[in-house]
């Protein structure tokens, strides 16, 4: 009679606690969305998705234990119980509507975002995670109720719900002593092949499951919510990519495009410069810039304009459809400044064996003065 | 009960023993001889019959089809006529059975090296002999399935079961993938276009390694597994469900050699979510098989046919659990079109399939010459070098895949490649190619050791072709015991087995094939992309006969660091004139998807000449004889007339005008090639490749011009 007092009183604190755990979760879910009004995008978190059906799950689990403890005081006790299971049918189905309410609302959201947390703010996350943590918590301790009650109403002995190794490796293969074999053999026999009838072993059969609730959750994921395609997937990487590549150049001030650029007179980035153009440019407009393939980069002709900002951009860009490649992935865009920098040095050098110009004249408007100003001197010396 | 006497046939299987051993001999030694070539190059010998290419295929296709093939024949041979307690139904297809085949492997052989390939993986082989493999396979069926009929064995044991499925299945992914057009006697293009070709061939590819090295073997393995132990199967109920499960959701696990692809999205994940659940499965085969040895591991101590069984089995639970890994989005990322895969793949046939085989073939030896083994310790030696083989085969891969996919995926922080020369990240691995072949070669060392063995143990003995043996015949009537599994229902009734079976394995086909094909937003077309033009078409036959897919791939993911390396990341509606595709499956040299325009037609000329003059270290063959060999216009209308059958817009008649078109394209290479100093003949097989290369991406370019 003493076990049954004992009992008597836990079906109280069994009560107690699904409620707790069901207002627990409705709270939660009257506070998100009360969230959505502020932030729509809420929804568009998967780490909130994650966090909902991993709640979800948990409070399944607390149902199943409870309907077992349930189930075994009902049995033994009193038919008063019996009351308790539309309690925990109402707030089932009320979890349910909850999380399908939710379903439909994140369907509707259009939704960029992929990012692990999303919209989700530290506050939130911290009040799912204690969810979580409470419901687990409650578990262990229905799961420890459990457990006595069994050894109470005798159907387990104490040394059966050990969690030692050998206890759990039993729950977990289920597997029959060598010496009781015969138990489990079937009379088949296929040329001297006999087959036991073992049952599955606990853990390929969990592992089983969950590789299907996996295989649902993803198809689920990727077909009907936010599973990104790979296009998208891509465009984001791209998108992260440049960002971190700018903030980087800005870093290291290295960030320059055709607008900003400005020919650079300091010795140690013309150095630069030249071997830049030596290892990347030579090749095609020769060693000294006389033209090869390419055309000269020593006269006044230029096929795609002479101003620093042109270079710089013809590097840049490159035009392929007259065999200038694009750089713009091989090298930074502070290299390409040094290298347009140099090039407009080496203008007027006369080197041997130059190529024809090609393009048009192009004198820079403050290069107009100095151009005059050595004419004139020249023709000084002349004279 | 009367017993009735009757003969087991050992001759047929000693013979399919004999064709494993010989042709597993010379699929290792082709395949070492490739290992090698990737260290040196010049082990081609300059001549095309030896080159890379063209010997890849013939190394997987002798030891899948003719190594792993006749092996399975053996096993089955022997265990179906002593599980259905009758010798095979008819010598007659016992001999047709093993003769075809052998004729059919030694066809592969001539026409591989000769360049005769329909260009997709574990399909090469052409359409005659396509033909002729489906009738051999139905001559084994037949043969299986009427000894199977006449059998006086009430209920089939599973290892059976393992042969049904097998016969049914391979014979529908064979006849569904190898739907081609005849060109030639030689020559045929494949009836499916690009992303289509693309999933048909990998749901083939796939299920080939499910089907016919997976479950054939794991029906050797309940018979010979208990046999050699003395020890009852574990568990029933778990051959019931891990079968059931395993050929079901095996057919469906194709797309996964097919993530971030241009196959649809939801073409892949499924390829991901069935590979995922296939762990379970194919794990309850390695359980069934490990908890069997329960109360018998110091058998495996003494006795190396158990050992041998171990490692398969072992070595099965550890690549049935990489592959599901390998089929996550993220992992696949990065070990895709790398060596780590070909470790993979080693791990699964070195282990499994040959470790299997190899123990089977000790075991079976001694009994159909009734003689012990002639020395145990060749067979413990072989044993250890074997294992020690495959350590030394797939370690080194497994490093040099996660490096070089590592360094492809490296940037700077200025935002670009770390290594933009390809050719760096596979010097890197150079190293580790030249210990994998050392593994090879310690692999390929144990088993001349056991051949060896095998033929001194059968020299000492004298073949039992006719093993007596007897067994009640089976009543007519048969009452159902009660409380019987329900499963043995089915186990009586072979047909029906064998009918639901098939219904099995055509859902998750079916439901991933039909689609791709009818519904057409799958595979968004693009209006620039035009069918190739005849001396392309002749180039990219070039291509597929060298068998340059089997080290280039033509399938940029869509990745920041492929985009990068090879600009535009593939889209569906790019092939849709590619009979066959060529998107390869691992890239040992770069991708050469946009290919086109990269390069001068010059630099190209160059490059197949001498590789390494073009780039310092490079591991590409010479194809010097593309330069001397004519091409052959001949087939030009006959090839246009092939691609207008599967749906290739060239307009009517082009057939009878297609080689001036083609001559006169080439007269404009010619010319390009002389302005950089290079004289050749417009009908040289280089100029109909360097069309071709030229093509390769361009299509897309103009649009977004």
């Amino acid at each position: 009679m003493n076990s049954l007092k004992k009992l008597k009183i836990k079906k109280w604190l069994l009560l107690l606690l699904f409620a707790f755990i069901i207002t627990n979760v409705n709270a939660q879910a009257i506070a998100q969305n009360a969230a959505v009004s502020v932030t729509p995008s809420i929804w568009d978190s998967p780490l909130f998705w994650v966090f909902a059906f991993a709640i979800l799950g948990l409070l399944l689990v607390i149902i199943a234990i409870g309907g077992v403890l349930v189930g075994l005081v009902n049995n033994k006790i009193s038919k008063q119980f019996q009351k308790t299971i539309p309690v925990i049918f109402f707030f089932f189905i009320l979890g349910i509507g909850s999380v399908q309410a939710q379903t439909v609302s994140s369907t509707v959201a259009p939704n960029p975002i992929t990012q692990i947390a999303g919209a989700l703010d530290p506050t939130t996350i911290m009040i799912l995670m204690l969810v979580v943590a409470i419901e687990l918590f409650v578990i262990l301790y229905l799961f420890a109720i459990l457990q006595k009650m069994l050894i109470a109403l005798g159907y387990k002995t104490k040394a059966e719900s050990k969690w030692t190794y050998a206890a759990i490796m039993k729950r977990m293969t289920k597997a029959i002593p060598l010496d009781r074999e015969a138990e489990v053999a079937t009379d088949h026999n296929y040329d001297g092949i006999i087959e036991l009838d073992n049952s599955l072993p606990p853990w390929w059969v969990y592992m089983f499951y969950g590789t299907i609730i996996f295989a649902i959750t993803y198809m689920i994921y990727f077909t009907y919510f936010d599973g990104p395609t790979q296009q998208m997937e891509y465009d984001t990487e791209v998108a992260q990519a440049i960002q971190k590549k700018n903030e980087f150049l800005k870093k290291t001030a290295a960030l320059v495009d055709e607008t900003s650029v400005l020919i650079l007179t300091d010795a140690t980035a013309l150095a630069k410069g030249k071997s830049g153009y030596i290892t990347k440019c030579a090749a095609c407009h020769g060693m000294n810039g006389e033209g090869l393939v390419g055309p000269n980069l020593t006269d006044d002709y230029w096929i795609h304009g002479g101003s620093i900002k042109d270079i710089f951009k013809t590097i840049k860009y490159g035009w392929p459809e007259k065999g200038m490649i694009s750089w713009e992935s091989q090298i930074t865009p502070m290299e390409i400044q040094q290298i347009s920098s140099f090039i407009t040095t080496i203008k007027g050098t006369n080197p041997a064996n130059p190529k024809a110009p090609q393009g048009t004249i192009y004198v820079e408007a403050a290069a107009v003065d100095t151009t005059l100003k050595a004419l004139a001197s020249d023709s000084l010396k002349v004279l | 009960m009367q017993q009735e006497q009757f003969y087991y046939d050992n001759k047929i299987v000693r013979n399919f023993a004999y064709a494993s051993i010989i042709f597993g001999l010379i699929g290792m030694t082709v395949g070492l001889h490739i290992a090698l070539q990737l260290v040196f190059p010049n082990l081609n010998f300059g001549i095309p019959y030896t080159t890379y290419g063209r010997l890849r295929p013939l190394h997987t296709n002798a030891v899948i089809f003719a190594f792993v093939g006749n092996g399975l024949f053996a096993g089955i041979y022997y265990s179906l006529q002593r599980l259905c307690k009758a010798r095979m139904y008819s010598d007659v297809l016992s001999k047709i059975n093993f003769w075809g085949w052998q004729i059919i492997i030694l066809a592969a052989a001539i026409t591989l090296p000769l360049g005769y390939t329909s260009g997709k993986e574990y399909a090469e082989l052409e359409w005659p002999i396509d033909i002729a493999i489906a009738l051999i396979w139905v001559v084994f069926g037949w043969n299986m399935f009427a000894t199977i009929l006449k059998r006086r064995e009430r209920h089939l044991y599973v290892a059976i079961w393992f042969y049904i499925a097998t016969f049914i299945t391979i014979a529908v992914l064979h006849i569904v993938n190898s739907f081609e057009i005849p060109v030639s006697l030689f020559k045929s293009y494949s009836w499916y276009a690009g992303v289509q070709d693309a999933l048909v061939q990998w749901w083939y590819g796939h299920n080939a390694v499910a089907f016919f090295l997976t479950t054939p073997y794991l029906g050797l393995m309940y018979y010979f597994l208990p046999k050699a132990a003395n020890r009852p199967v574990y568990s029933y109920r778990l051959s019931i469900i891990h079968f059931w499960a395993l050929i079901f959701l095996y057919i469906w696990a194709g797309p996964h050699h097919l993530l971030y692809t241009s196959l649809p999205d939801w073409a892949q994940s499924l390829g991901v979510v069935f590979s995922v659940m296939l762990i379970a499965p194919s794990w309850g085969g390695m359980i069934n098989g490990l908890l069997t040895l329960r109360g018998a591991w110091d058998k495996v101590r003494e006795d190396v046919v158990l050992k041998f069984f171990v490692v398969a089995i072992t070595a099965y639970g550890m690549s049935t659990f990489e592959g599901p890994m390998l089929s996550l989005k993220n992992v696949n990322a990065i070990a895709h079109f790398t060596d780590w895969i070909v470790a993979h793949v080693h791990i699964g046939t070195l282990g499994w399939n040959g470790f299997l085989t190899f123990g089977m073939l000790y075991w079976l030896f001694p009994r159909i010459y009734g003689k012990e083994l002639y020395s145990k310790k060749l067979a413990n030696f072989h044993f250890w070098i074997g294992t020690l083989g495959i350590l030394f085969y797939a370690v080194p891969l497994y490093w040099a895949g996660i490096t070089q996919s590592l360094m492809w995926k490296e940037f700077t922080a200025e935002g670009f490649l770390k290594y933009p020369n390809f050719l760096e990240t596979v010097t890197q691995i150079i190293p580790m190619y030249a210990l994998r072949s050392i593994g090879g070669s310690l692999y390929l060392i144990g088993v001349i050791v056991m051949t060896y063995n095998l033929i001194k143990t059968a020299s000492s003995g004298k073949l039992i072709a006719n093993e007596l043996a007897e067994a009640p015949a089976l009543t007519k009537v048969y009452g159902v015991a009660k409380n019987e599994h329900w499963h043995r229902w089915i186990e009586r009734r072979p047909v029906q087995f064998m009918v639901f079976s098939l219904v099995v394995i055509l859902i998750g086909g079916a439901a991933e094939i039909i689609p791709t094909f009818l519904i057409k937003n799958n595979i968004p077309t693009i209006a620039s992309v035009k069918p190739y033009t005849p001396l392309e078409l002749q180039g990219r036959d070039i291509y597929i006969r060298e068998g340059c897919n089997t080290c280039h791939s033509q399938m940029i993911r869509p990745f920041r660091s492929e985009t990068e390396r090879y600009g535009e990341y593939s889209k569906a509606g790019e092939f849709v004139y590619d009979h066959p595709f060529l998107w390869g499956s691992k890239r040992t040299g770069p991708d050469l998807q946009r290919e086109g325009g990269k390069y001068p037609d010059a630099w190209h000329y160059n490059h197949m000449l001498e590789p390494t003059s073009m780039s310092p270290g490079s591991i590409m063959p010479v194809y010097s004889w593309l330069l001397d060999d004519n091409l052959d216009t001949s087939s030009t209308a006959a090839k246009i007339r092939a691609m207008q059958t599967v749906g290739v817009p060239y307009p009517m008649g082009y057939d009878l005008i297609a080689n001036k078109d083609l001559m006169h394209q080439a007269d404009s290479i010619k010319n390009t090639l002389a302005q950089s100093g290079i004289k050749t003949a417009s009908d040289k097989e280089i100029v109909a490749l360097i069309a071709y290369l030229q093509r390769l991406g361009k299509d897309i370019k103009l649009t977004t011009k």
